[in-house]
């Protein structure tokens, strides 16, 4: 084995490792570790995708090796529909925890300004404690939305190029395959990598809208030109509406299953040429959709972890109108868990961000 | 290999008193007292309106600018430095005041003060919810980074400093050494091995279990040399002899460049400055002894990762099984080693724990409260103490005097406020009124009166002593008994670094700063917040057995041997069971076993990792695709 070799090897592994690793490592160490609830959130995200993974090869494992259904889509199949599946438990599980501490810092608050009102002079430590365990424990999509991703990313990166890269440390040369003889495999799958984890990035954040709408917004009602994103301006596309929920999610599962099916441009020779073309524009495009549909409307109103009685078809923006009731209902057919907060109109508070 | 395992969260002083301290044998009163003057007007501080024996130390300087608050500097040297300034009189009024005494108050004291295990459960469950929140979010935050880096050196070393040879090699010596059922040597079908493995495990889990109870037992007895001493020659054996052979065997498969000489003196080096900083501490930065104690998990996960495959995992899931048993049941010995270490003034086994810091927001739940009731059941507690030798000078370093508490003095009485003990600097600085004087402290400020009757008692309730205007460093020194008024401010005496002090608290029971004297008679202060919590004399902490940091590094380690795929995979489900955990001990408030959850959950998904997530990424990767 000639130096020569050994340095190619060397500098092709540490090379891919780079490029798939850099944009984990980044968003982890600047923007999760600094913050213990961030970590929490990123390392529970990570877990569900080892759930997702791990089903996902159970039905793989029944359908190719058992049943014999083999070719690549046994494969991505189930993966594309697990991941999607536990993203969406993933966020669920978010939205109950974060309900749980909205309530935890209410009732503290309450107590607070009951002893206020009684006459007892509050004890200020009290009042840091539960300012510096708001600023431990707030949560906001945004934030959270960055972190789930970088976990799910992360350990989808670590698993699936993670397992390639420690295979390849070895010094028995550089892994060449027919779909790409002139690119290492190695470095191949490192883009691929690369691609994908701001599309787990993406995908997360579309997954934390479409569930939140989900959520407040109650089923039934609504019209055609709540789907019609051309009746909004940029930005707003999908709408603050469930059925722009619906329509964010909807975009996670076209957009996974584009990308996995690029990959399969590899089956053929110099197919590569297709994937690596194709992949990375699939992740831009999901970043402009993401920015044209969703990135004005992204964060949800305050207490947005309850049905707040919006009517279904509430639009933002764009001219069209709420539905016949308009502004907001007392209390919906669904019934909330609480009642709206007091405060100016929502959706004029709502408008007024915006603006 | 007996180490202690399972979560704790308590703060300790690190070590017991040194061997030159005076340890008092009786408990120490920590009443919870009020300042103020007897009149409920306020301020007991500054210069008193009437004249009281109390008066300034210079009379012919404005007592504002003879006091000036002083804050001592952050340093484990207990000396006192020449830049602090002695304690002033505090402009804040708050604190010690006579309060006009209403219902809420006293209801507020003496729920604060009197907290008992209904208060856990009380309206305020939801404040504790909150505080249970942080306490498990900060406690997991504090402790993954170092678990993590355990277990990612851990399989890098089972992996890197290894070849087929030497784990051939190992795991023959381990069969050798500890397998009854010799399994990696014998002709077993796979049901075979793995029953038969599961019996090696149970009988390595049964001389783990009979060493602990000795060390119960050494521990109870108070046998601490015996201990310790056995705990230092078991880490200088782990960090030489183990390190050295790990070191070796790196040489060996790298063909490292080291003479004898430099061996030899590195691992002494080495050795001696981990057991100095685990067992000893003082002047050596805590980091130091972090480190050391990963390294004593990486050499010994490294060692214990010889087993073959099917024992070591059996081994590990019958350490599970044990340490559910042994820190859940009543008759388990890590649940005795718990309780006998929870006592108060209980002396420290160090090399067991991993101590990770908290901020000071994490507050253990439950603990304030419950730091409150151990004050207020120790100030109900009526003891004296004398000073045979009647030597003042060295009260600062600790010759453990007990407060003097009146049977009419208890909280929440409602003609007079309690009494209590305390140097003469620190009444002087609070211009408290001196009521009497303790028999120890009759030699230097008792005045024998010749117009008494020989046969009245010397020491009554008008015997004589003066206070002098300027008092000496040994009066300063000297305690004396002070009665506090009704409502206002608090003094506690406690214990910190081996040291007592007094905490200064408000009248809601916050702590506000600590108070010494030092050998001058001179006050110091600094804040109550600075690096403490509310018990007396600890740290705001979360502690880990380093058995815990041990098997999650063996199971990391032979998943690691198997591929990346399992390694990561259990690493990460080892984490988020370490976040369950301690998610369960903010909620249960006691210690539980850290092993069960993330092993348990280690093995099923390394089992799930290595059959089928495994064969299906080598499918993906084939062309390779992605998804």
């Amino acid at each position: 084995m000639t130096f020569g070799s050994n340095f190619d090897t060397a500098a092709t592994v540490w090379g891919s490792a780079a490029i798939g690793f850099a944009p984990f490592l980044c968003f982890f160490f600047q923007i999760v570790f600094p913050k213990s609830q961030l970590l929490i959130i990123s390392t529970t995200s990570a877990f569900f995708f080892l759930l997702a993974a791990s089903f996902a090869s159970l039905f793989w494992y029944i359908l190719n090796p058992v049943i014999g259904l083999g070719g690549p889509w046994s494969a991505l199949i189930p993966g594309i529909f697990f991941q999607f599946i536990f993203r969406a438990a993933f966020v669920a599980l978010y939205h109950k925890v974060e309900s749980v501490i909205e309530l935890s810092f209410e009732k503290t608050e309450e107590e607070q300004q009951q002893a206020i009102s009684g006459g007892d002079d509050p004890n200020p430590a009290e009042h840091t404690d539960l300012q510096a365990a708001k600023n431990k424990l707030s949560l906001n999509d945004a934030a959270c939305g960055l972190a789930a991703g970088t976990g799910f990313g992360g350990l989808h990166a670590l698993l699936l190029f993670g397992s390639l890269l420690a295979s390849e440390t070895s010094d028995v040369g550089i892994l060449y395959q027919p779909s790409c003889p002139k690119v290492p495999a190695l470095l191949v799958s490192a883009l691929n990598t690369f691609c994908f984890f701001f599309l787990d990035i993406f995908w997360m954040l579309f997954t934390f809208f479409g569930m939140r709408r989900r959520l407040i917004f109650p089923r039934g009602g609504g019209s055609l030109a709540d789907i019609n994103p051309l009746s909004r301006p940029f930005g707003h596309y999908f709408g603050n509406t469930r059925s722009g929920g619906n329509q964010a999610l909807i975009t996670v599962l076209l957009t996974h299953a584009m990308a996995a099916g690029f990959t399969t441009f590899n089956v053929f020779q110099y197919g590569c040429v297709f994937s690596l073309t194709t992949l990375p524009a699939l992740t831009l495009a999901t970043a402009y959709i993401f920015w044209s549909a969703v990135s004005k409307i992204y964060m949800p109103l305050p207490h947005s972890n309850v049905r707040l009685s919006l009517p279904a078809s509430f639009s933002y923006g764009g001219g069209t109108t709420p539905t016949a009731a308009g502004g907001i209902h007392p209390l919906s057919s669904t019934t909330p868990e609480r009642p709206p907060p007091e405060g100016p109109d929502l959706v004029e508070q709502f408008r007024n961000n915006d603006d | 290999m007996s180490r202690r395992r399972g979560i704790r969260s308590s703060r300790r002083d690190r070590y017991g008193p040194d061997e030159d301290e005076k340890v008092d044998e009786t408990d120490i009163a920590t009443a919870p007292y009020l300042l103020a003057t007897d009149d409920g007007t306020a301020p007991a501080l500054g210069p008193p309106r009437d004249p009281t024996p109390l008066a300034a130390h210079n009379s012919s300087e404005e007592p504002s600018s003879l006091w000036k608050l002083g804050r001592r500097k952050k340093s484990e040297n207990e000396d006192i430095s020449s830049e602090v300034e002695p304690l002033s009189p505090q402009n804040d009024q708050d604190i010690f005041r006579d309060e006009p005494e209403n219902e809420d108050d006293g209801a507020v004291n003496v729920e604060r003060g009197n907290s008992s295990e209904d208060d856990e459960d009380s309206l305020e469950g939801y404040d504790m919810t909150l505080q249970e929140l942080m306490y498990s979010t900060s406690s997991f935050y504090a402790i993954v980074v170092p678990v993590t880096i355990t277990m990612i050196l851990s399989a890098m070393a089972v992996v890197y400093v290894n070849n087929e040879d030497t784990l051939e090699d190992g795991a023959q010596n381990m069969a050798a050494a500890y397998q009854f059922f010799d399994v990696y040597n014998g002709s077993y079908n796979t049901f075979q091995a793995v029953m038969l493995s599961l019996l090696n495990g149970l009988i390595i889990v049964t001389c783990i279990g009979l060493m602990t109870f000795v060390i119960v037992a050494l521990y109870k007895y108070n046998c601490m040399l015996c201990l310790i001493g056995y705990m230092m020659f078991a880490s200088t054996s782990l960090l030489g002899f183990l390190g050295g052979h790990m070191w070796y065997m790196a040489i060996q498969i790298y063909n490292l460049p080291v003479d004898k000489l430099t061996f030899i003196g590195v691992l002494w080096n080495f050795a001696a400055v981990g057991v100095l900083s685990i067992f000893y501490g003082r002047g050596i930065p805590k980091y130091v002894a972090q480190g050391y104690l990963i390294c004593t998990s990486v050499i010994l996960a490294w060692h214990l990762s010889y087993f073959d495959d099917v024992t070591a995992w059996a081994l590990l899931f019958m350490l599970a099984l044990y340490d559910l048993c042994a820190v859940l049941t009543p008759c388990g010995p890590l649940k005795a080693l718990v309780n006998l270490m929870s006592r108060e003034d209980a002396p420290e086994m160090p090399g067991l724990l991993y101590e990770a810091e908290l901020p000071p927001e994490a507050r253990r739940p439950g603990g304030p409260q419950r730091g409150r009731q151990n004050n207020n059941d120790n100030s109900n507690e009526r003891n004296t103490s004398t000073d045979p030798s009647g030597n003042n000078e060295n009260r600062d370093s600790d010759s453990g005097y007990d407060a003097v508490t009146d049977s009419r003095s208890e909280i929440g009485s409602e003609t007079e406020g309690p009494r209590i003990q305390v140097p003469l600097a620190v009444a002087r600085v609070y211009n408290l009124p001196v009521i009497d004087i303790p028999p120890h402290s009759r030699p230097v400020l008792a005045v024998h009166n010749p117009s008494r009757s020989s046969n009245r008692p010397l020491l009554g309730e008008n015997e004589d002593f003066i206070i002098p205007d300027e008092p000496n460093a040994n009066q300063l020194l000297t305690d004396v008994i002070v009665q506090l008024p009704l409502m206002g401010g608090r003094i506690e005496r406690i214990r910190r670094n081996g040291r007592y002090m007094f905490e200064e608290k408000d009248r809601f029971g916050n702590p506000k700063r600590i108070l010494w004297v030092d050998r001058q008679g001179r006050v110091f202060a600094e804040s109550a917040d600075y690096g403490t919590e509310n018990e007396a004399g600890g740290k705001n902490t979360i502690r880990l057995g380093l058995g815990d940091f041990i098997f999650y590094s063996v199971l990391v380690a032979k998943a690691a041997e198997y591929s990346f795929t399992t390694f990561m995979v259990c690493m990460l489900v080892i984490i988020a069971g370490l976040g369950g955990t301690l998610v369960l001990l903010s909620v249960f408030h006691h210690a539980l076993p850290a092993l069960p959850i993330s092993i348990i959950l280690g093995i099923f998904f390394y089992i799930v990792a290595r059959f089928l997530i495994e064969p299906w990424i080598e499918s993906i990767l084939l062309r390779p695709y992605y998804v």
